[in-house]
Order: structure tokens, then sequence, then C-alpha cells
């Protein structure tokens, strides 16, 4: 799918529902119509571990059920445990009552950015979606003494993180990174990533949500049988009043898929669209 | 060999970040290199490092075992050259079709100047730049590249080549290993982008067809071979040269992107100094 073809689905799917309204959310709701068999639950596999006693993250994670669609993603539609977050019409990500906390005197900056998404968020524009808008890895490869590799099938370019978990502590003066510096530790069976040296180009979500260069983002990875739960803190005391936890993610693990790479990203494509910010309206 | 400007601006741009990582890793990078396997050195000691299932281990960061600074850029070219790129890159192969097309080309119209990762670079495992990472699984290569920041997946579980998926820049490739070496088998590219980097052109067709091997030559070297067949392009099978990385003296590799914006300032910046060409 292209990047153009992923915006106009969008808007279109954006439109539908918010001209059909309270009907559809309420089905939506409700999740497919034919559940699977609970026996088929992935959550309720076993959970495989390393020789080292930590959980198994390595293989290939399905988008699953979560609060929104990452920035520029469509890995994994194929399979009943894997429905995809859903593109929220604006009426439903206002409703949620999980807002960022920002400062009342950034609200003005943060509407006015998403009013005008289209025209200033740079992920439109085939910049990098950066931590934490890229939502959970696609991908995850675990090896004895090497970092964690957290791989990522964006439109932009596909992407990688590095995560090392040996105790180090974070690179000294690394500053303007999309995806910043990240360290990881293992709470019990959690993996904890911590990341800091961010620019302040990148949203944390499409609805101008603006961050500053000193946002700290911590990510919680845990594999529940053949699921990952992931969710990511982030902490920013110039833009929140408080650290915020976002609504929380499940993968399920994918043997058939494997990441594919989309065809370049054209951000001359942007200037077709004209009615994108019209989700934003509420 | 093709005018130079516009890679040197870009190559200055990846020194730039290789300078970055050997400042911020802390530790000379000339004083590593020097004590790992530098040239007429003795063969490395060290046993191979293997994995639990016996296969060699060829985890770890691999870089061509210098370092570069923006002043020295045009030495990339020289370094090219003396890896065999030019004088023996995939277009001295060109069928005449496509080497009349080739000589309408130049290097302002590299793919990698949007940010089309080459296919090969002076070798597959660090594209674009000079360093990449490999973390490997029983089950799994990953090679994770740092310039335009991609990552090939080869598995090396015995499946076959995907029939399921869209041509990519990178294509399609399975591992195997045969004996000590691994034997990566890639196919379903699509045409947009060059094999090479640094403006040398070498565009190929959807047809290529890659067999990459690599073989830890020691404990510290990885000896990387490639040959390629593209019957639409070539007279023939073309052979890189072969191409020897060591393991850099630093942990891990760094983000660098490509973005188009930036490309396109390049670009504007290198026509207005009439691409590197002196005035007439």
């Amino acid at each position: 799918m292209t990047f153009l073809n992923t915006i106009v689905t969008t808007v279109a799917l954006s439109a539908a529902l918010y001209l059909v309204g309270p009907a559809v959310s309420a089905q939506r709701a409700a999740g497919p119509a034919a559940a699977p068999p609970a026996g088929d639950d992935p959550a309720r596999k076993p959970t495989p571990r390393l020789r080292d006693g930590h959980p198994d993250l390595n293989g290939f994670w399905a988008i699953g059920r979560g609060p929104d669609t990452p920035v520029g993603s469509s890995f994994g539609e194929r399979n009943a445990f894997i429905k995809r977050g859903d593109a929220r019409n604006a009426a439903a990500q206002y409703a949620d009552p999980n807002q960022p906390p920002y400062k009342p005197e950034l609200m003005p900056k943060v509407e006015e950015l998403a009013k005008n998404e289209s025209k200033v968020d740079t992920a439109f524009f085939c910049k990098p979606g950066g931590v934490p808008r890229i939502g959970p890895p696609h991908g995850i490869v675990q090896a004895p003494g090497m970092p964690i590799v957290l791989l990522y099938e964006v439109i932009a370019g596909n992407t990688f993180r590095l995560v090392p978990t040996d105790g180090r502590g974070h690179t000294a003066n690394l500053e303007g990174l999309y995806y910043g510096d990240s360290i990881g530790r293992w709470e019990g069976d959690t993996l904890v990533v911590e990341t800091v040296g961010f620019n302040d180009e990148t949203w944390i979500g499409i609805y101008g949500w603006l961050h500053s260069t000193k946002m700290r983002v911590i990510e919680r990875l845990s594999r529940v049988g053949d699921t990952l739960r992931y969710q990511a803190t982030v902490e920013d005391p110039d833009v929140f009043t408080r650290p915020w936890t976002m609504n929380a993610w499940t993968s399920v693990r994918t043997t058939k898929e494997l990441i594919l790479e989309n065809p370049p990203c054209v951000e001359s494509d942007i200037d077709h669209v004209t009615s994108f910010d019209e989700k934003t309206r509420r | 060999m093709k005018n130079t400007y516009l890679a040197s601006v870009l190559i200055a741009a990846a020194s730039i970040a290789a300078a970055s990582i050997a400042l911020m890793s802390g530790t000379p990078a000339a004083a590593q290199s020097a004590s790992g396997s530098a040239p007429g050195t003795p063969a490395n000691a060290k046993p191979i490092p293997r994995m639990a299932d016996g296969h060699p281990d060829m985890s770890g960061v691999w870089w061509p075992g210098h370092d570069l600074i923006p002043a020295q850029a045009s030495a990339v070219y020289r370094e090219g050259e003396r890896q065999g790129i030019g004088a023996q890159s995939f277009g001295s192969l060109y069928k005449p079709d496509a080497m009349a097309k080739a000589k309408a080309l130049s290097d302002k119209d590299d793919p990698a100047l949007w940010c089309i990762p080459s296919i090969i670079g002076p070798t597959p495992l660090v594209g674009n730049g000079l360093v990449g990472e490999i973390v490997q699984t029983p089950k799994t290569v990953v090679q994770l590249i740092e310039t335009y920041h991609g990552f090939r997946i080869i598995p090396t579980d015995g499946r076959p080549h995907r029939d399921d998926v869209v041509p990519s820049n990178h294509g399609d490739a399975v591992g195997r290993w045969d004996g000590d070496t691994l034997i990566v088998d890639v196919t379903n590219f699509s045409d947009r982008n060059w094999l090479h980097h640094h403006g040398d052109v070498s565009f190929h067709s959807d047809a290529l067809h890659m067999v990459e091997t690599y073989r830890l030559a020691d404990a510290d070297t990885l000896e990387i071979n490639v040959t390629a067949d593209d019957p639409q392009m070539l007279t023939g099978t073309w052979k890189a040269p072969t191409v020897k990385l060591v393991r850099a003296p630093f942990e891990h590799i760094m983000e660098t992107s490509c973005e188009n914006t930036e490309t396109a300032n390049l670009i504007e910046a290198a026509s207005k100094d009439n691409y590197g060409r002196k005035a007439r």
C-alpha cells in the first residue's frame, strides 16, 4: 500500500465513521462477529524462554489491538486475533479519557498543530515517526551478548532500534535523534526500555501531540504466550504537567509474515491530499 | 570516474556520522583498528566465535577498518577504487543498450540521493555507508545497515523465497550454511535503485539475482563475496571484488537517517556550485 493510498483510505474511513456515527463505533467496539475458539487464543499459549531465563521475544509481532494506529504502519492484518488498532476519528480520540497532560498554556498550540496536520506533521513528509509514535516493534531479534533489536515496517522507510541490556548507561552527548538512545533492563519478565536524546520534530501522536528535546520515553514489553503487550510512558517536563502513560497495545506473534519494504515515500504525494485535516474536526 | 561532488557531499555527511561515532565511543578508532587485523599482521589466532549450533557467529559491528573525516572525503573514492568498484563495477558488463543508457546518466541521477538505498555500495552489509552490524540467532541473520538506517532479515531456517511479496530495494533474501560459509540468495528486487553508491552508475532490472557469501576469515575479519546475474542488462555474471571488513572499535551503530528534504538541499547546494565543476 502506498503512502498516498494510506492517507486516502484513512480519510475515507474517518469520513465514513464521522458520518455514520455512534452505530459504527458500537459495532467496532463489539469486535469481530465470529470470535475464534478460545483454545486458539494466543495469550494462552506457553511463554518460551531463552537460556538466560528471560522470555524469548524473538519473532514477528503483528500489530494488534490498541488505541490508535501507529504512524505509517500496516504490519499484520490477516488473523482473527490481529485486529488492527483503529485509526480513530477525532470524536473517538477526543472522547478517550486518557488524554496527554499538556500544560494549559500549550493547549492552543497543540490544537493549532492538529488542525494543520497535513501541512506541519513531519510524518506526512517522509520523516521518521519517532518514539513512541512508531508504536510496538514488528520484529524482535534477541541474541546472547548483543543488544535486543527492534524492527519496524514503516512507510517512511523501515527502521530499527538497538536496545543494549548489559547494564550500561545512556551514551553521553547524544541528541537530536528521531529514535533516541535506548537502554534496556529486565524487571521480572518485562523488558523496560528507556530512551532519551530526541529531537523535537516528531509528535507523540497524530493530534498535534508535540514534545520537547527533554522527552524521556519508558516502554514496557512483555510476552504473554504468543502475544506481546506494549505500553509507553512519556515524561516531558517542558510540555506535560505529569508523566503520561499511553494506552497499551497487544500484538500477536506471527510466523507467516516477515517485514516488507514499502515503496519509497514520496513527499510530493501530500500535495494531492486536501481533506486529511477533516478528521481533526470536533 | 564520474563527477564526484554530489557523492562527496553525501560522503561528508556519512563521514561526520562515522567520525562522531568514533568520538562518542570514547575509544580512539585508529588505535583500536591498528590492534585488530591490520593488513600485514599475522593471522588472528583467536578462535572463530560459534553459536550453540556450531555455526560461526558473525554477530558484531563491522567496518572497513578505517575512519574518515570530511576533508578527506575524496579518499573514499580512492578506497572505492582500491576495492575495485569503478573499473570492475556492475555497469562494466552492461549490454550495448544498457551501456548507452548508462552513458547518459551521472552521479546526479543516483537514486541514493533520494534516500533509496544502494543494494551493495561497496558491500551489502554496509550499503551506502561504512558500518554494518550483524545480529545472529539460530534461525535468522539480521543485517543492520547504519547509513539510511535499514535492515535485512535473512532467514536461515530452510524456508524458501517468498512468492507473495512485492519487489523491494533489498530484495528477498534466504540464507543457508555451507560448512562455515553463509550463502545468501537474493531475488525479487525492484528496479528502482542502483547496486553501487557514490554516483557509480549501476542500474539493474527486476531480473537481478545475487548470491552473497559471508565467511569469517578469522575471528575479527569478515570476508564478503557477491556475484550477480541480470540477463536483461549484463553480458555475463558479475563478480564483485572481495571485501574484507573488520570488527569496529565501537560497540553499536548509530541512527543515521536519510531524509528527502535534506537531500533536496544538498542537490540544490551542489547545483549552485555547478556540481563541483570549475566555472568556464
